[in-house]
């Protein structure tokens, strides 16, 4: 399908052949600069005097038609409207009020196999609501959203066999069964044979230094501990998608610098594992992301590598960067 | 999903059930304890009440203790199955497992069934337990009963009262709280179902509504199985008349389900308690 931006018949017009595959570069060359487009040979504008607007990106990130097939996740112009809750006399009359509240405005972009991509915005940007779609948790309200080819609301367990999910925000395992209990419990839950589970679970183990509290029952670990249990069950059975919600939230910073090592080079460099992870993090995001997805409010502001954001600013850093492409007080949101 | 990976599943809840129950050490042998102390209040009621006139509108072959212990001990499975589907739900909401098996290859509905198998073998467990008691020490006729008969009733009940448990189990999906459902299926299930009294000494307007509850076909046929030794023939009326019940309420209920379950994944309260 091809890839095409109304900007982009300009390159046309110069006589550029456009790839019709290409979408990612297309996105690239709206912004401006990626280390990858510039092999691009539809690629021609990394030069641009001024940052656009806002309203600019977004507009022309609707436009863009994605390719469905090649990319390990496609979002495409995703909506998601939530009812306003409702209380008292109120909600009993009307107990299925209307979608009234937005959470996702027409959200587009694509994540690469083996890419890594952070989700950056405020609380209620709508980060944990593009993951819970994407894991089949939620229903999008329009657009589609396809992971590894299949699409989230038709072909359900077929995405949830290539994800794994994993959020910092709730524990989410039996507190009475050992840690080994409870990833036996879910490796069976993901189809895996116990001679299969046990293989993998003594890998897990080992990889992430759960060797101390493996036979533990859950109740008596620390949060950290739960969390790397968390993650371990996300990644059980190998999936070729992780999609991670504030993925070091409760680790010490050496923990979270271990983890993302780990991400980094056991999952991306050695599997080729794809993860879309949201954080708060602008380290994390640097250090971990190829490709920075900036939300406000349901909207989306950028998609571009971390080097590219910060070249189509001409920001030394990715946190200039983000002051530039965002409203006033976006960042001190992020951060807090 | 095939069925050898179906019943992995079943028993790897089986096996957390299990596990999780057997970390509470006790209550097991309280159980024992508990089902003794049942069996004994009926059969010291039954000599208190018993008298030629009830006698008469009881079942032939049978005394009010025996009466009432299959009534008791069987009611059971319609109160857990209105209760399991809802528990397996709401317990992994409040410990926040639901959203983690949600992610995994294992859709809902599978999730509701494998997590009944548990609370149903507990509760076949604690039925063996009240019969045990009732013929150790308190003369339970047992001498005619037709297992197998009573193994069929047992079975299509199961799935009569399944199907009323999934439709629960939606309302509780969409509303979370306060189940009208469960409330007016058990309550008058325990009314009008048989569970103390024969059917019989209802007013007739009441017998007739007995007659759309699956549960009464359920005790009927029971009692028929256990303590009059009813052949199969016999007990066809109640079979048929289950079966039948399973055939519409199964069906309507996965839609029911299905339908709450998509609604609560596009209002995202899917999770919520």
């Amino acid at each position: 399908m091809a890839g095409r931006a109304s900007r982009m018949d300009d390159n046309e017009n110069e006589g550029h052949i456009p790839n019709e595959n290409c979408l990612r570069h297309a996105v690239c060359r709206f912004l401006y600069s990626d280390r990858e487009s510039r092999a691009c040979p539809w690629h021609t504008c990394s030069a641009v005097s001024s940052p656009p607007t806002v309203r600019d990106r977004a507009v022309v990130h609707s436009e863009l038609t994605i390719n469905m097939a090649a990319s390990a996740l496609v979002i495409e112009d995703v909506v998601k409207y939530f009812p306003v809750p409702q209380t008292g006399a109120r909600a009993f009359l009307n107990p299925f009020s209307p979608l009234t509240h937005p959470a996702l405005l027409g959200v587009s972009f694509q994540v690469e196999p083996g890419e890594v991509a952070a989700l950056i915005g405020a609380n209620g940007s709508g980060k944990s609501t593009l993951l819970r779609i994407l894991a089949t948790l939620l229903v999008p309200t329009r657009g589609r959203a396809r992971v590894a080819g299949y699409d989230v609301e038709r072909q359900g367990s077929h995405v949830r066999a290539q994800l794994g999910f994993h959020s910092a925000t709730d524990g989410g395992f039996y507190d009475r069964l050992t840690a080994r209990q409870n990833l036996q419990f879910f490796a069976a839950m993901n189809n895996l044979f116990d001679t299969e589970a046990s293989g993998r679970l003594e890998e897990l183990t080992e990889l992430m230094g759960m060797a101390t509290f493996i036979d533990s029952q859950v109740r008596t670990l620390s949060t950290g501990q739960v969390h790397r249990l968390g993650l371990a069950r996300a990644m059980i059975h190998r999936p070729s998608v992780l999609l991670l919600d504030e993925p070091t939230r409760s680790l010490d910073p050496m923990a979270a610098a271990d983890f993302r090592r780990f991400l980094k080079t056991q999952l991306v460099e050695r599997h080729g594992t794809t993860i879309l992870f949201a954080s708060h993090t602008l380290a994390e995001v640097e250090q971990l992301a190829d490709r920075v997805v900036l939300l406000d409010r349901g909207k989306m502001l950028a998609c571009d590598s971390p080097r590219g954001l910060r070249a189509a600013t001409r920001a030394a850093t990715l946190e200039t960067a983000l002051e530039r492409l965002t409203p006033p007080g976006f960042l001190a949101e992020v951060s807090s | 999903m095939n069925s050898q990976r179906m019943l992995r599943k079943v028993l790897a809840f089986f096996r957390r059930d299990y596990a999780i129950a057997r970390s509470y050490r006790m209550a097991f042998g309280l159980e024992i304890l508990e089902a003794f102390f049942g069996v004994a209040t009926f059969y010291y009621l039954s000599r208190f009440v018993s008298s030629r006139e009830l006698n008469q509108a009881l079942p032939p072959g049978s005394d009010y203790f025996g009466f009432a212990l299959v009534g008791f001990a069987f009611f059971d499975y319609l109160t857990v199955s209105m209760s399991a589907f809802d528990s397996s739900i709401t317990e992994a909401q409040r410990n926040g497992t639901l959203e983690a098996m949600l992610v995994t290859e294992t859709p809902l509905t599978m999730i509701l069934i494998a997590s009944a198998a548990y609370p149903f073998v507990l509760l076949a467990l604690r039925t063996v337990i009240y019969l045990a008691w009732g013929v150790l020490l308190f003369h339970f006729p047992i001498h005619e009963a037709n297992w197998l008969g009573a193994a069929t009733i047992l079975i299509v009940s199961i799935l009569a009262f399944a199907g009323l448990g999934v439709i629960s189990t939606s309302y509780l999906l969409l509303f979370k709280r306060g189940n009208p459902a469960r409330w007016l299926i058990v309550g008058a299930s325990s009314l009008l179902g048989g569970m103390m009294y024969p059917v019989s000494v209802l007013p007739l307007p009441l017998q007739w509504l007995a007659r759309l509850l699956p549960v009464t076909y359920s005790l009927e046929g029971m009692r028929q199985a256990l303590l009059a030794g009813a052949s199969f023939v016999q007990l066809w009326p109640a079979v048929r008349a289950l079966l039948l019940f399973a055939v519409i309420l199964l069906p309507l209920s996965s839609v029911v389900f299905a339908w709450a379950l998509r609604r609560t994944k596009i209002t995202g309260t899917l999770t919520h308690l």
